[in-house]
């Protein structure tokens, strides 16, 4: 499953957001606790995207998120932003919102 | 007085929390399980529900990553699904260990709403009369039947336990066949390599039922043995195998550890883990009682910062220093002290335990 850049995607809320040690984490919980084996660690950006997934948006939206955020090249923003929301959709981490 | 200037920083990851010491079950084995006219008096000792809420609550916010939810067993408590979701929601791996004997429909609707990453399941036999006699309950095999196929359909990872001792010595093979039989070749029985004795007050003789140290080596070996014999065929002499023994010290890649890397007790407890006990004590691990500090008086952050300082430890016996089996041997101060009462003299049982091993080595 590749990325729509019309549709509107949010995270599932079957992780729980943690600061461990001053790290980002993610623990999976409910039907996805034997999805990975351990927890997943955030770093910067991608606990930037994972917290502004929590309501719905476009990967245009996020990617533009990212870019003003972090003072990105838009291009180079797009491409971090569609790397890591390949990586969730391949995990089934988040839900198609519309 | 020498002070210490490079200790490695203690981080809280896995934390163990015992709800209680009761038990439906009365294993001969049990480390802590106590004898049942306790019971009154444990209850009214037990940490509340809203106790445990908190102690997740401040673990979460100390850095814990896995809670190990265990007993006794704690499905007894009629309040285990609030603790249980009240720790869960916070969000840590979670790791739940039961005898499987009391899941009910309200249990199993709890943990379909929130499975815990991993279960730990304890199974003591192959038929009811062998759990008459290792656990004082012939019913029981059949409802830790089904409570373990309930159990296996939550999507957590499924471990079985168990701990052979004489009562069941004769069923550790069936044991791990009516696993596969019964919940899929996946699935492996985990067992104890060495049985201590009870611990913080446990009524359990386990020096009258466990294995002598013979039987215990054959049987950590067993699983080894039984490979060889089927891949070798009717040539196989089981007195002939002999173990290559690694020097794991002198092999491991020491450069992280040359910093002088310092512990408490020689492992992660007290420095990456702790346990809290049913009525509420911070310890090193489950099984060490001999050092804590009182979680329900100071807070669980301030009992785990302070815990090192409840730590006074002798010097370690020559005999045990100066071993030559020590890369064999089990023993370590939780088992020090459960075996001898103190934390300097040796374990007979792990010495003749290694003594045993080491016949077999080359």
């Amino acid at each position: 499953m590749s990325v729509d850049n019309n549709i509107r995607y949010q995270a599932k809320p079957n992780y729980i957001r943690r600061k461990v040690g001053g790290n980002d984490i993610l623990i999976p919980v409910a039907e996805n606790v034997a999805d990975f084996n351990g927890f997943i660690e955030l770093n910067s950006t991608s606990a930037f995207i994972w917290d502004k997934l929590a309501t719905p948006h476009t990967i245009n939206e996020v990617a533009d998120a990212v870019a003003d955020e972090f003072g990105a090249d838009k291009i180079i923003a797009f491409g971090d932003t569609k790397e890591l929301f390949d990586l969730m959709l391949e995990h089934n981490m988040l839900v198609e919102v519309g | 007085m020498n002070t210490l200037t490079n200790a490695p920083e203690r981080c809280p990851l896995n934390a163990t929390f015992e709800l209680t010491v009761r038990c439906n079950l009365k294993c001969k084995m049990c480390l802590f399980r106590h004898d049942d006219k306790e019971n009154a008096e444990i209850i009214r000792n037990e940490l509340t529900a809203e106790q445990w809420a908190g102690f997740a609550r401040e673990a979460a916010e100390m850095g814990t990553v896995g809670v190990l939810i265990t007993g006794g067993e704690p499905l007894l408590r009629p309040d285990f699904c609030e603790i249980y979701e009240s720790i869960y929601r916070q969000g840590f791996m979670i790791s739940l260990y039961t005898n499987a004997t009391l899941v009910t429909p309200e249990i199993m609707e709890l943990l379909r709403k929130y499975p815990p990453h991993k279960i730990g399941i304890s199974i003591y036999g192959a038929s009811p009369e062998t759990y008459h006699k290792v656990c004082g309950n012939a019913a029981a095999f059949e409802k830790m039947l089904e409570g373990s196929r309930l159990l296996c359909t939550l999507p957590s990872v499924t471990e079985f336990r168990t701990t052979i001792i004489k009562d069941n010595f004769c069923d550790s093979r069936a044991i791990e066949k009516l696993v596969k039989e019964n919940f899929g070749e996946r699935h492996s029985v985990t067992q104890t390599r060495m049985v201590m004795k009870a611990v913080r007050g446990a009524c359990a003789d386990v020096e009258s039922c466990r294995l002598s140290p013979q039987d215990n080596v054959k049987l950590s070996l067993q699983k080894s043995i039984d490979i060889l014999r089927e891949r070798i065929g009717d040539g196989f002499d089981e007195n002939n195998v002999r173990i290559r023994q690694e020097n794991l010290k002198k092999n491991a890649d020491c450069s992280s550890a040359v910093n002088h890397r310092l512990s408490l007790f020689g492992c992660s407890g007290g420095m990456t883990a702790f346990a809290v006990t049913w009525e509420g004590k911070l310890q090193a691990c489950q099984t060490l009682g001999a050092f804590s500090t009182d979680a329900v008086e100071l807070g669980l952050k301030k009992a785990w910062e302070t815990f090192p300082l409840s730590v006074k430890l002798p010097e370690p016996n020559k005999k045990c220093l100066n071993c030559e089996m020590s890369d064999l041997c089990q023993s370590c101060y939780a088992l020090r002290y459960a075996e001898t009462g103190n934390l300097e003299d040796c374990p007979e049982y792990a010495c003749r335990d290694c003594e045993v091993m080491k016949s077999f080595c080359l």
